[in-house]
């Protein structure tokens, strides 16, 4: 596997896109994070800490696991995305067919293009703990494992949309297709689905592909607000639903590439 | 150690309704240039792309290099299968770099490969960049990386010049001196008479015949008789060496025979002393062309 990985290395080292997008995505974390730390910063002022009560500390140990997972987690479908382009550039280019014409087998080629989503999932989740860490103690609290459970969320929800876009590649093959089905997946079908099924299924709607591993890591600001309001989905059950389809993914990505023709 | 390179048996292969390949099986000779030839969209490009994994059979079996394993074998295979495949924002050398590292073959050998193929001062360009002749000749050099036994290119002198295919062509008789076994697709008739020394036909994806070019393509020679006495003429005929079969046409015999073990001067020769004289000799040999054309229809 090291072999195929640094074979991976030499398809990736001078790909711009890939670099691009890996900026663009640490620079949406922090981005991402940064506004909304300072909005918090500033409502807090504006209010005169008359919202703190409400708000919470979001941004302070231990409640910053939650907070920092919960933004960074909109911005992870960059690395599905670039997962859906690594998998269509080879079929675009038919690349997938000189690897295996070389001599590498199918299994070999599927595993390791798992193995880079599991990689660029385990480098966010890196980068999301390293923000964490930075902002928690901005805020002036004291460094806490409390809650840090949430990043093990993170890394599931990332893997869920990482695999998810390589799948996704892997059944449609054409580029502009996948990228075009995952966006509206992820951004309109995900949640029309959802809404659906709440509505008309007995409240499944989040137990539904990538769905589930949304709601892992619920809001986190108005905390007190939400859990008045609205009563969560189970979270045993989510996260079994998560990690079936994480298995689920993995599993259909190489039964296909398996037995597809290339 | 088997002097068969390639075995391949009973091979089918459908797209929906289309039956792209229906029981094909032959055998490739260790040493031999073998032409698959057939016309565009006979099924060549399907049966190269099942015996390197790219497809998937409905059925059959092939051995490659006497191997059970597959991935093995094909890197101990250089194949060129329809187009080249490569990775349009990398150099040609790194393009290289990754196939001599799936083949687990030396870096070392990129560069020489790159001489044999005429690409060694555009090693380091995009391969985006390179005219059609080029990426062709770059996919022709990725195929000789790790001095490979056997060879398997599809249609390798596609949109060369004619002076990159008389390159190509020399280049593939080369290798078989080397003793390297080539299976070369092609629809191209005059290709494989010029380069191949065995040939299987295929048409709709079914195998017509196999064998060496010159049992497949010149089996046969036609010759046309006249004689005062055409019927003694023809009771003398089946006795002349490499004799197959006689037509009656109009006022004259076509003998199908082999002129390999005779000739035209025998055949006079033995007509004149079984007592028929000739009034007319002639070869009608059958051209390659017709003789495609014969199998192929």
């Amino acid at each position: 596997m090291l072999k195929n990985l640094s074979i991976e290395w030499l398809k990736l080292k001078n790909y711009r896109t890939f670099w691009w997008l890996i900026g663009l995505f640490v620079l949406c974390l922090i981005g991402s994070n940064y506004i909304t730390y300072q909005l918090k910063v500033v409502t807090s002022m504006q209010s005169k800490g008359g919202l703190d009560l409400l708000l919470g500390s979001p941004f302070s140990f231990p409640d910053v696991w939650q907070a920092v997972s919960y933004v960074s987690s909109y911005v992870l479908f960059l690395p599905g995305f670039l997962m859906v382009i690594l998998i269509t550039n080879e079929y675009n280019f038919k690349t997938h067919r000189q690897n295996i014409i070389d001599g590498m087998s199918r299994t070999e080629f599927a595993l390791t293009k798992i193995f880079m989503a599991v990689i660029l999932s385990i480098l966010s989740t890196i980068v999301v703990v390293l923000i964490t860490i930075v902002t928690g103690l901005t805020a002036g609290s004291s460094f806490s494992l409390t809650g840090s459970v949430y990043i093990l969320y993170f890394l599931l929800q990332a893997l869920t949309y990482t695999l998810g876009g390589l799948l996704l590649g892997t059944l449609l093959k054409k580029s502009g297709l996948s990228i075009a089905i995952y966006l509206i997946y992820i951004g309109f079908i995900k949640k029309l689905i959802s809404f659906l099924l709440d509505r008309y299924a007995g409240g499944i709607g989040s137990y539904m592909p990538v769905k589930s591993s949304d709601e892992l890591i619920p809001m986190p600001f108005f905390k007190q607000v939400t859990k008045s309001l609205i009563t969560p989905p189970d979270g045993t059950w989510l996260l079994i639903m998560t990690i079936f389809f994480i298995v689920a993914f993995y599993w259909i990505t190489v039964k296909r590439f398996k037995t597809q023709d290339l | 150690m088997s002097t068969t390179v390639l075995s391949i048996q009973h091979l089918s292969k459908s797209y929906g309704a289309l039956q792209a390949l229906s029981d094909v099986s032959f055998e490739v000779p260790k040493g031999s240039i073998y032409g698959v030839l057939g016309p565009n969209g006979s099924g060549k490009t399907t049966m190269l792309g099942i015996i390197t994994d790219v497809l998937r059979p409905d059925s059959g079996q092939y051995t490659l290099l006497n191997s059970p394993d597959h991935e093995q074998a094909r890197k101990k295979t250089g194949t060129l299968l329809e187009t080249p495949n490569f990775y349009p924002y990398l150099s040609a050398y790194k393009n290289l770099e990754i196939s001599a590292l799936i083949k687990g073959v030396s870096t070392m050998e990129i560069d020489p490969v790159l001489e044999r193929v005429g690409l060694l001062a555009r090693k380091n360009s995009k391969f985006s960049t390179f005219s059609l002749g080029m990426k062709q000749r770059l996919a022709i050099g990725a195929a000789l990386l790790g001095n490979p036994e056997l060879l398997i290119l599809d249609e390798p002198t596609n949109g060369l010049d004619p002076n990159g295919i008389a390159e190509i062509r020399n280049l593939i008789k080369g290798l078989a001196v080397e003793g390297r076994t080539v299976v070369m697709a092609s629809h191209l008739l005059d290709e494989v008479e010029k380069v191949c020394t065995h040939v299987a036909i295929i048409k709709n994806g079914k195998l017509l015949t196999s064998g060496s070019v010159g049992e497949v393509l010149a089996s046969e020679d036609v010759i046309a008789l006249r004689s005062v006495d055409l019927k003694k003429l023809s009771d003398i005929l089946p006795g002349i060496a490499g004799f197959s079969k006689l037509e009656w046409q109009n006022e004259q015999i076509l003998l199908h025979a082999d002129l390999g073990r005779s000739s035209l001067e025998a055949i006079n020769q033995y007509c004149f002393e079984n007592g028929v004289i000739l009034t007319h000799l002639a070869l009608q040999r059958a051209s390659l062309e017709a003789r495609f054309l014969e199998i192929t229809h």
